[in-house]
């Protein structure tokens, strides 16, 4: 069976799973190879008298590796080739096959738009992920982000994070009414209505074109409903919720609005309410570096400061005392030492108002 | 880092060598290994279907010469692939960077 079915085309599905596998190889195999020379060009610097504490102190290591300007390359290049290539890059293939996007787009959902609400200025400035006009820019947008996701986690399973993440969600209770925020396309909205089909789901983004692609996908689900709206003020009525997430949210936030964000989630809580935010932590400096090299070459400013954040001062700053950072498997044993490859360093914030 | 060639501005694309030559060329062995697999695969499958149609035996298609409609296919085909391989020379993207 075909990897791909993503489009009629058979030489577009053909070009993607061109670019799965090269993105596949960078992981699997590139990236180990670039974990070694670092370890190899550490210890020469030991024996040299230098230190590495910091990610500054491993960027210069790999001042003038090769190897490592072929990692950068490929992590961008291959980005790009999947958004922009003219031939087959998924902008211009969904494109290219409207009746598809129509009908997808056309099918409904419980969907409240506000065409009062000013998209972010910090948004609309970058095209994040190397999206041709962002996650909001045109009417396809949900759709080629949607498409793009498919290989951007190299060995985990679709929709496999998301399943884990609601597994992560349950330790923590059970829960009746569940706001997610920046919700996108409904990738991770879905699985929590999915798993709480007594609850009350809403999902809350800017974008409306992933938004209407959201809530034609969950429409037959009755438990769940979109609304476009600004994490840093939803607009929602306070104290509501028993259960406040995102993924992937606050990497995309400048620091004041990080702080807006997690203000905003402690005013939607219930007393007792809980809030878990899934983004990207670590205090390793091989992978900080990685990971600020990863934010330049995806186009995501804000991933670097927000690494950088007090995330704990910051929660307490929101009115949140009661936090934990903990470090988040996408699949099964995928923070154990012995895996080599790349992966995002995923971290769970888990805070509870006060009750 | 930004390319120091000219071209300046959001679309300016990054650059990870010592000379953006290289990032370019690399950028064409990338499209042309994308390109190479797309017809390997298409190939793959015409080839199976037409041998268990037994419309043709594969072993002569290297004897044939292109004309017309075919002929003119190819040539469209040829045109969109240079596209593809040479559109990285101009150091621009889709996107802002």
């Amino acid at each position: 069976m075909a990897l791909l079915t993503l489009f009629r085309s058979r030489e577009a599905n053909a070009f993607h799973e061109f670019i799965m596998e090269a993105r596949t190889w960078w992981a699997v195999q590139l990236f180990p190879r670039l974990r070694e020379e670092y370890d190899v060009r550490k210890e020469l610097a030991a024996r040299e008298g230098r230190q590495v504490r910091t990610p500054e102190d491993v960027a210069m290591l790999f001042s003038r590796s090769t190897l490592y300007a072929y990692f950068c390359w490929l992590e961008r290049h291959v980005q790009k080739s999947k958004y922009s290539s003219s031939r087959w890059g998924l902008v211009a293939q969904i494109a290219r096959e409207p009746e598809t996007a129509v009908a997808r787009l056309q099918a409904g959902g419980q969907l409240e738009l506000d065409p009062k609400l000013r998209i972010p200025e910090y948004y609309a400035a970058h095209d994040i992920h190397q999206h041709p006009g962002n996650l909001h820019g045109d009417a396809n947008a949900g759709l080629v982000y949607e498409a793009s996701a498919l290989s951007i986690h190299p060995r985990t399973k679709r929709n496999e994070l998301h399943e884990k993440f609601v597994d992560l969600v349950r330790r923590e209770g059970e829960f009746e009414r569940v706001l997610d925020m920046g919700c996108g396309f409904g990738k991770s909205t879905v699985p929590l209505a999915l798993a709480f089909p007594r609850a009350k789901v809403v999902g809350v983004d800017v974008s409306e074109p992933c938004l209407k692609l959201a809530a034609a996908d969950a429409r037959n689900l009755s438990n769940i409903s979109f609304r476009q709206a600004d994490a840093r003020r939803t607009g929602l009525d306070a104290a509501k919720f028993d259960l406040v997430t995102s993924t992937m949210l606050l990497h995309e936030l400048p620091a004041e609005s990080v702080d807006a964000t997690l203000a905003e989630t402690r005013r939607l809580l219930a007393p007792g309410g809980v809030s878990i935010h899934l983004d990207f932590r670590t205090e390793d400096p091989f992978w900080q570096f990685i990971m600020y090299g990863h934010g330049v070459r995806n186009n995501e400013p804000f991933l670097e400061p927000l690494i950088r954040m007090d995330l704990a001062a910051a929660y307490r700053k929101a009115g949140f005392d009661d936090v934990r950072i903990e470090p988040f498997a996408e699949r099964e044993g995928a923070t154990d030492p012995s895996n080599s490859f790349w992966r995002f360093p995923w971290a769970a914030i888990i805070a509870r108002k006060p009750a | 880092m930004k390319s120091t060639d000219p071209v300046v501005g959001p679309q300016a694309e990054q650059t990870f060598f010592s000379d953006p030559t290289i990032d370019r060329l690399v950028g064409m062995v990338f499209a042309l290994s994308a390109e190479l697999h797309v017809l390997r695969d298409r190939l793959a499958l015409l080839e199976d279907a037409l041998e268990k149609r037994g419309v043709v035996d594969v072993s002569q298609i290297d004897k044939a010469i292109p004309e017309g409609a075919l002929e003119a296919r190819i040539a469209k085909e040829r045109t969109a692939l240079v596209q593809h391989v040479l559109e990285g020379l101009h150091g621009r993207l889709a996107s802002k960077s």
